[in-house]
């Protein structure tokens, strides 16, 4: 079955955001990708994605974000991965990309950023 | 980390993580199958193989292109995901045939070929550097090369290491026989729509019935077939799965099952019949063509093809091409009659006038005489109106005749007539012609039309003065009577549409008698031809045997 992402809105006129559904695999990480791509094109130099929901992460999903990740910090901006759960950071980290991505585990300071009315997909 | 965990003697990291790394991989896998399975889509199969393999294995990015001889199509040849520079570029020299044939003399399932291999040109090298590829896979299917997978640099400080090499080529080797299937079901797609659009350009209704007599298939031309029949637009979905005598009911297609069950042999045989269908605006006509296909050589069970051919307009058109040419035969008889009734009143009326003139003179008894010819005429103009009620028009009654006499009688009746004031009329008689047996009423007949034809040609302009010429000739086995005019003659046009049916040249229509002299003049065992000259004039000659 396919998930979709839960929504996407700007934050800033630099900062977009993403809230990602409960899964991140192969059926949505091509959707994911055109997200970043969207994101990217639009002038986006840093993409927050709100994975409070997120509980699995396949390796397709972890590859569609590591596409865009040297893009975003190439801008002097970055991938930030936020509301992260342990099992998600489990998974990064078997594949030895914890230290790689830029993680917030808080959910408070998360929320905050994502404060603005969403724009549902 | 778990204390009872132990390193992996091959990498740095403990034997859970390489076990949960291979569980990954596995999953990964897993997940490439299912998609496969649920959607063999070439171009959505790649790009998640390379999303998993930037995953997996960390990697910045990744190319896969497609060789020739995947025969695979060229929007299909070539994906990227990633940081890979020049992506274009890159695609281009997986192509060339250094690299592969490079990879064709490894003749190893998955080698692996890093920057310094001195095998690479140095101008391949430096453009792999500069696009930020680090490793070439092949993509091996039996003894054939299919394409290449470039990998970017591992991301961070982390390093691919040897485990890491090796679940890579099992998971290239383990996804390159899903993208070749995936191609092959393109393809095979893709043959289905061709031979669908093939199917529905097709003017005839094509319907195919399973073995069990449901509807599996149809076109869009036996879609319109039923939905004509029945008054409105019907969907395929609406029909398929129908029973074959709910398709073909007995409302709309009346009997077509009891005329279509004589096919019931197994193996490829064909039906033909002419079927007539109920629909809302009418009758409709159908050629059917029934064919039962069998659906594998070693099974007994067949398919039913049944083709509809609308032969409506087509009847329609040939029905009404029958009442037309009856018309025209009714018409063209009319004209026929019309002109021989006509040839019959001239004479009756030079008779009459003939007679008027003796009795003003009081030559009574070639009043009399003349009288007796005027019923003869009459006489047989009233044969000639009875035989148009039997079916044997040319019923002659023959009997001893002189020919020379008869054309002397119809030249005294005709040449009384208007359209022969002015005209010269020489007869030239053979002496000593014998009687011959002949239909006296039928050969004046033939004579009075090729002198009315004459009179016509010479008074519509010809050669000054007008001249009509009768002559009579004696051969060894028959008698020749002739019929020449120097009037406007004939075009080879004209002359090679004799003595057929509705040719005229005349504004008043008379040229059907030529061919009811033809007729008679067949009856008698003679013929009869035509000659002329534009601008000198036409002959007509009899030939009638001696001895009849």
């Amino acid at each position: 079955m396919k998930t979709l992402l839960l929504s996407q809105h700007a934050l800033t006129d630099d900062t977009w955001i993403i809230r990602a559904s409960q899964r991140l695999d192969n059926n949505n990480a091509e959707e994911m990708v055109n997200a970043l791509q969207q994101a990217h094109a639009n002038g986006f130099h840093t993409v927050r994605i709100n994975c409070a929901q997120l509980t699995f992460l396949s390796s397709a999903g972890v590859g569609s974000l590591l596409a865009y990740v040297d893009e975003f910090r190439e801008k002097g901006g970055d991938l930030v991965l936020y509301s992260v759960s342990e099992s998600i950071i489990h998974v990064l980290t078997v594949l030895d990309l914890a230290d790689y991505f830029t993680i917030e585990t808080g959910s408070v300071q998360a929320e905050a950023h994502d404060t603005m009315n969403a724009e549902r997909i | 980390m778990n204390k009872l965990d132990t390193m992996s003697p091959f990498t740095d990291r403990t034997e859970s993580v390489e076990n949960q790394r291979r569980q990954f991989a596995l999953e990964a896998l897993s997940k490439l199958t299912r998609q496969f399975a649920e959607n063999p889509n070439f171009n959505r199969l790649a790009n998640m193989f390379l999303l998993t393999i930037l995953g997996q294995f960390g990697v910045r990015g990744a190319v896969l292109s497609m060789t020739t001889d995947s025969e695979c199509p060229n929007e299909n040849k070539d994906f990227s995901i990633g940081q890979i520079r020049m992506k274009d570029k890159i695609a281009s020299m997986l192509q060339s045939k250094e690299i592969q044939e490079l990879f064709l003399m490894q003749q190893s399932m998955f080698s692996l070929i890093g920057f310094n291999d001195s095998r690479l040109s140095v101008h391949a090298t430096d453009q792999f550097k500069e696009s930020g590829i680090e490793l070439l896979i092949p993509m091996v299917y039996g003894n054939r090369l299919l394409g290449i997978i470039g990998l970017g640099g591992t991301v961070g400080d982390r390093k691919l290491l040897p485990t890491d090499l090796e679940m890579l080529c099992t998971l290239v080797d383990s996804v390159v026989p899903l993208l070749m299937n995936s191609l092959l079901f393109q393809e095979i797609s893709g043959i289905g729509q061709r031979h669908l659009e093939v199917l529905n350009s097709i003017y005839h209704g094509i319907f195919v019935f399973d073995k069990a007599k449901q509807l599996k298939g149809v076109n869009e031309s036996a879609l319109q077939i039923l939905g004509q029949l029945q008054g409105r637009t019907l969907k395929e979905q609406s029909i398929l799965g129908q029973r074959f005598d709910h398709v073909f009911n007995e409302l709309v297609f009346p009997n077509w099952l009891h005329h279509l069950a004589d096919i019931d042999a197994v193996g490829k045989s064909v039906l033909k019949k002419k079927l007539v269908a109920r629909g809302v605006n009418g009758d409709h006509v159908f050629n059917v063509y029934l064919t039962r296909l069998k659906v594998d050589s070693a099974s007994s069970t067949s398919e039913t093809v049944l083709t509809l051919d609308d032969i409506t307009t087509q009847r329609d058109s040939e029905t009404r091409l029958i009442e037309l040419e009856k018309l025209a035969v009714r018409g063209e008889l009319t004209a026929a009659i019309a002109h021989d009734l006509n040839n019959f009143i001239g004479m009756i009326l030079g008779g009459i006038q003939l007679t008027q003139f003796a009795i003003e003179q009081s030559k009574f008894d070639k009043a009399i005489g003349y009288l007796s010819r005027l019923t003869e005429s009459a006489m047989s103009m009233e044969r000639f109106t009875a035989s148009m009620t039997d079916s044997s028009r040319l019923n002659a009654q023959r009997s001893s005749c002189n020919l020379n006499n008869l054309v002397t009688d119809v030249l005294n009746f005709t040449l009384v007539q208007p359209q022969f004031r002015g005209i010269r009329i020489i007869t030239t008689l053979c002496d000593d012609l014998p009687n011959i047996e002949l239909d006296e009423s039928q050969i004046s007949q033939v004579l009075l039309n090729l002198l009315n034809n004459a009179s016509d040609a010479v008074n519509e302009g010809g050669n000054i003065p007008k001249q009509i010429h009768i002559e009579t000739l004696l051969h060894s086995e028959d008698i020749e009577l002739i019929v020449s005019d120097n009037g406007s003659g004939m075009s080879n046009e004209t002359k090679s549409k004799l003595f057929k049916t509705r040719q005229t040249t005349k504004s008043t229509g008379h040229g059907f008698g030529l061919v009811n002299c033809s007729h008679i003049i067949a009856d008698h065992g003679g013929t009869i031809s035509g000659q002329s000259e534009l601008g000198i004039g036409s002959s007509f000659t009899i030939t009638l045997p001696v001895g009849r």
